[in-house]
């Protein structure tokens, strides 16, 4: 059978979709994938490269079983790095808040600046595998686990920020409804304590999504790790829970992997609203906006996307992956950015617009206090808005890994400053004008900061080296269910779609 | 003795996989709990067995699990946040002690969290997971190759279920008991 009779086969019987007449009379699915069209389709850049399973397999799974002397290297750094704000947290708990450049009236510094945006970082992950998941989209497939990964450490990193910032770090369990004979229990009226359990609650909601997305690929790497004798073999069989990949098995995951990603698509929004509302439930000017809720969830998907898009490029180079994270993802990855960027953009203005017209005394003094902070602002726009709006329109653009690489960077640079200036100025010209002051970082706050990104370097780094970095499973699914075939002279991509 | 006896026939193409599956069906009367596929990566339901009613009847029970605990946890997060303003009554201005707000807050992030659970638990439950004793199973699933399980009830069906899976192109059969 020619490959236009199965193309007309294929269409008259509806391959992407429908079920119409005799099953078995259509074409087998491996005969739509034809090596004729391989040369066609290289616009594709998604080949057929998964024939042999056993070596995507192996490729997918060295960065986890096979480590180079660099690596060791590299976690040593981070290891110092880490070490250092470890040592300023525990001068700064016996010293005492002092120590932090946090006064009178900007109680709220670099620490919470710091933990709103490793919050927002944790947004992209889930949501974007969510949704990418509900809706199908094949493209999604390489990216999902080092996306969901993010989720579980930045949100691990944020919590961190709360308790740093309390500085009596031994009354934290003060925020656990545990009974006791001195009758502490938490105030539910507080916003921080709904912040206290929908971080708790996401950072379950993401760690179980991560897990229950690992599962059949645990089960691969414990095929691998017993077969290589290696120790990993260990806490693998356990993790695999014994998974071996049975028709029930898959369909009963399939399901709970949708009841999940609803589930998660519920919590991550109201996670990032809720820490909005620690800033918007209060009176103080510039904070008290309806906006903000909104806002924020944009904000966070915004800076999480760009930080995937830069990990995704990372490990690309690192540990060889580029004909697994292609540049068809960094550029689909890329147009997603962008939509989010415009959105950001018509938030950002919103916000200034309503305050500028307005012109609210108490608002306006906020407002005006942050232009001596132009340069700042001239960050946040040209990192968070303008520059990646042009840039991103162009697909050559996009298709540029060094230049994704930059521009996401900038994007989440100018993410940070954009949470530092709603957190910092607002508080400087809060309320009574005899207690305007300024704020700066101290050098323990900058310390404690930067080894934050290092401890966040740190678990993923690791997390590497104990489980596979590639959704496996998904990707193989994606192989069963499309195939090329030739529509006149191009390559036409279908997928089976139930 | 043994309760049953297990084949599993590999294959590496999803043709040869269900031409083989019908005739062991008629040979044994195998009902649809006793055939399994087993796959590194998943197939559309009912593509490599005919069992899509099985699976159909799972799958109307396995969304209970999330519903369940999604009304467990609405009812902890109502308890919680709501019971908290009337037990320890903070009395301001004669306002209810029932405070709608944070207790919507609160109610909403717990019943996502027992409906997480819930999801898991439908999983684990469903998929009867965990278990780590030694079942039938090749690593070479692992690496792509599709392996149909049959559950018999005697050696000598175990023998014929074996002779039909290589006469329908099976290339290697590993046979075993009680490890369905």
């Amino acid at each position: 059978m020619s490959l236009d009779d199965n193309v007309k086969r294929s269409a008259d019987a509806g391959v992407a979709g429908g079920h119409h007449g005799d099953v078995m009379a259509l074409p087998e699915i491996e005969s739509f994938r034809d090596p004729e069209t391989k040369a066609a389709k290289a616009h594709y850049d998604d080949a057929d490269i998964y024939r042999d399973e056993k070596g995507f397999n192996e490729h997918t799974l060295r960065p986890m079983f096979f480590t180079t002397k660099s690596y060791f290297i590299f976690t040593l750094a981070l290891g110092l790095v880490m070490a250092q704000g470890l040592g300023f947290f525990v001068y700064q708990t016996f010293v005492g808040l002092g120590m932090a450049g946090i006064h009178e009236p900007v109680y709220w510094g670099a620490y919470i600046a710091t933990f709103v945006f490793w919050v927002g970082m944790s947004h992209s992950g889930t949501i974007v595998s969510s949704i990418l998941r509900l809706t199908q989209a094949n493209w999604r497939r390489p990216i999902l686990r080092a996306a969901e990964a993010m989720t579980a450490f930045s949100l691990m990193v944020a919590g961190l920020f709360p308790l740093i910032h309390v500085g009596r770090l031994w009354r934290a369990y003060y925020m656990v409804p545990l009974p006791s004979q001195r009758m502490l229990w938490p105030n539910f009226k507080s916003p921080l304590m709904w912040d206290f359990c929908a971080i708790n609650i996401y950072l379950t909601g993401s760690m179980t999504f991560l897990y229950i997305g690992l599962l059949p690929d645990l089960a691969v790497a414990r095929d691998k790790a017993i077969a290589m004798g290696n120790w990993r073999r260990h806490y693998l069989k356990v993790l695999a829970l014994g998974w071996r990949g049975s028709h029930r098995e898959w369909s009963v995951y399939n399901k709970c992997s949708l009841f999940l990603a609803v589930i998660i698509l519920l919590i991550a929004p109201s996670v990032h609203t809720i820490v909005s509302w620690d800033f918007a439930m209060t009176m103080t000017p510039g904070w008290h906006t309806t906006i903000f809720g909104p806002y924020f969830v944009v904000g966070a998907i915004y800076s999480g996307i760009a930080a995937v898009i830069t990990l995704m490029i990372t490990l690309r180079i690192l540990f060889n992956l580029d004909d697994v994270i292609r540049k068809f993802h960094i550029d689909a990855l890329g147009k997603l950015l962008l939509v989010i960027a415009i959105i950001w953009t018509y938030f950002y203005f919103c916000e200034f617009i309503t305050n500028w017209y307005s012109h609210k005394p108490e608002e306006w003094e906020v407002m005006a206090w942050q232009g001596h902070r132009f340069p700042y602002h001239l960050m946040v726009m040209l990192g968070g808005s303008c520059l990646t709006i042009f840039c991103l329109s162009w697909r050559r653009f996009r298709s540029c890994m060094p230049c994704m690489f930059a521009l996401t960077l900038l994007v989440n640079c100018g993410m940070y400053i954009e949470r530092y200036l709603i957190v910092v100025p607002i508080l400087s010209r809060r309320d009574n004008p005899f207690m305007w002051t300024d704020y700066t970082p101290t050098i323990t706050e900058v310390g404690i900061i930067v080894a934050s990104f290092a401890y966040f370097i740190f678990l993923y780094a690791i997390f590497i080296k104990l489980f596979p970095i590639v959704t496996m499973a998904d990707v193989k699914e994606g192989v069963i269910v499309s195939g090329d075939v030739r529509l006149g002279r191009h390559a036409v991509r279908v997928q089976v779609k139930e | 003795m043994s309760d049953h006896y297990t084949v599993l026939g590999l294959y590496r193409k999803v043709e040869t996989i269900t031409k083989a599956g019908d005739p062991i069906r008629e040979a044994f009367g195998v009902k649809d709990g006793d055939i399994e596929v087993l796959s590194s990566a998943a197939y559309p339901d009912g593509a490599l067995l005919d069992d899509k009613e099985l699976l159909h009847q799972v799958e109307s029970r396995q969304f209970l699990f999330p519903f369940l605990m999604g009304f467990v946890g609405f009812g902890a997060g109502v308890i919680l946040a709501g019971g908290t303003g009337y037990i320890m009554n903070l009395i301001v201005g004669g306002k209810s002690p029932f405070t709608y707000a944070p207790t919507g807050v609160i109610t909403y992030e717990f019943t996502l969290l027992f409906g997480v659970i819930g999801s898991v638990l439908s999983l684990l439950y469903y998929a009867g997971l965990p278990n780590w004793t030694d079942r039938a199973y090749d690593p070479e699933v692992a690496d792509g190759a599709l392996g149909l399980l049959v559950k018999v009830y005697s050696k000598e069906d175990q023998e014929k279920a074996a002779k039909i899976m290589e006469d329908y192109g099976a290339y290697k059969i590993k046979k075993g008991v009680n490890d369905f």
